[in-house]
């Protein structure tokens, strides 16, 4: 159903990759990191290392946001869906933790001793898109780094 | 004539991370920095030149070991690290500002 609804949004045909159930863990991110690694390596259209880095900075960005917010102490799991089309790669995050409330992250002071606010900085800034949404008692993040940039 | 000496040595200590410098390994980084701070340690460098993988959460203790060095006078220098995309969260984040950065540890301590 999200393959057929990114297409028609991005009105061409968008490929699911690959998917993934993990537990809602930090002891997780450096498989999930290996995961996205492995098949994006996979799609027909070959990307630069700065491109991987990226986006698998920016999965584990949102993770831990989920792990530490979403679920807090409770337990979880993540589904991660990777899509493909010819311009851009697409990353689905859904969990059933507490839902996010933008107005909870304090927007970073560059050049400050902040401390927080910097995960979902840096998201939109190796991506060209965030998106979150709640939906029947899930969070969904879908972010989308574009190609032809890297 | 009465000659006295004093002798002051400033404690620099080299904290040096390699591989994934992030929300699942800062534990370590922070115990590693609280022995050392509850030993009256204030000057340190932390050396990032291997590490490959570098998130928010590793910036966040970075941050937290400046205002704790601070607090006792003292301070927090960086090494660069080699990978190209973790200087680059670095610069992105503007924390090359907040931190001194140097190109090597010894560099850090000779400054």
């Amino acid at each position: 159903m999200m393959t057929k609804l990114l297409s028609l949004l991005r009105g061409n045909k968008v490929h699911l990759l690959a998917q993934l159930t993990v537990p809602a863990r930090l002891d997780q991110l450096e498989l999930v990191g290996e995961w996205l690694a492995a098949n994006v390596s996979r799609m027909p259209y070959p990307t630069e290392p700065t491109f991987d880095h990226a986006l698998q900075l920016a999965v584990h960005e949102l993770l831990v946001n989920i792990v530490e917010h979403a679920y807090a102490d409770a337990h979880g799991t993540v589904d991660i869906e990777l899509h493909y089309d010819k311009r851009a790669v697409y990353v689905r995050l859904v969990d059933e933790g507490r839902s996010f409330d933008k107005n909870s992250v304090a927007a970073p002071q560059l050049g400050s001793l902040q401390e927080r606010g910097f995960g979902l900085f840096l998201v939109q800034e190796l991506c060209d898109d965030l998106q979150y949404g709640r939906e029947k008692a899930q969070n969904v993040w879908q972010i989308s780094k574009n190609l032809e940039q890297s | 004539m009465n000659i006295s000496t004093e002798e002051h040595i400033i404690r620099n200590v080299v904290l040096a991370v390699d591989g994934r410098f992030d929300a699942f390994h800062i534990d370590t980084f922070q115990q590693h920095a609280k022995a050392l701070i509850d030993d009256l340690v204030v000057h340190f460098v932390v050396d990032l030149t291997h590490v490959d993988f570098l998130d928010s959460a590793a910036i966040a203790a970075l941050v937290t070991l400046l205002k704790k060095a601070r607090k006792g006078g003292g301070d927090v220098k960086l090494v660069w690290p080699v990978h190209k995309d973790a200087q680059r969260i670095i610069r992105l984040t503007k924390f090359d500002t907040v931190f001194a950065m140097f190109d090597s540890a010894e560099a850090a301590l000779e400054h």
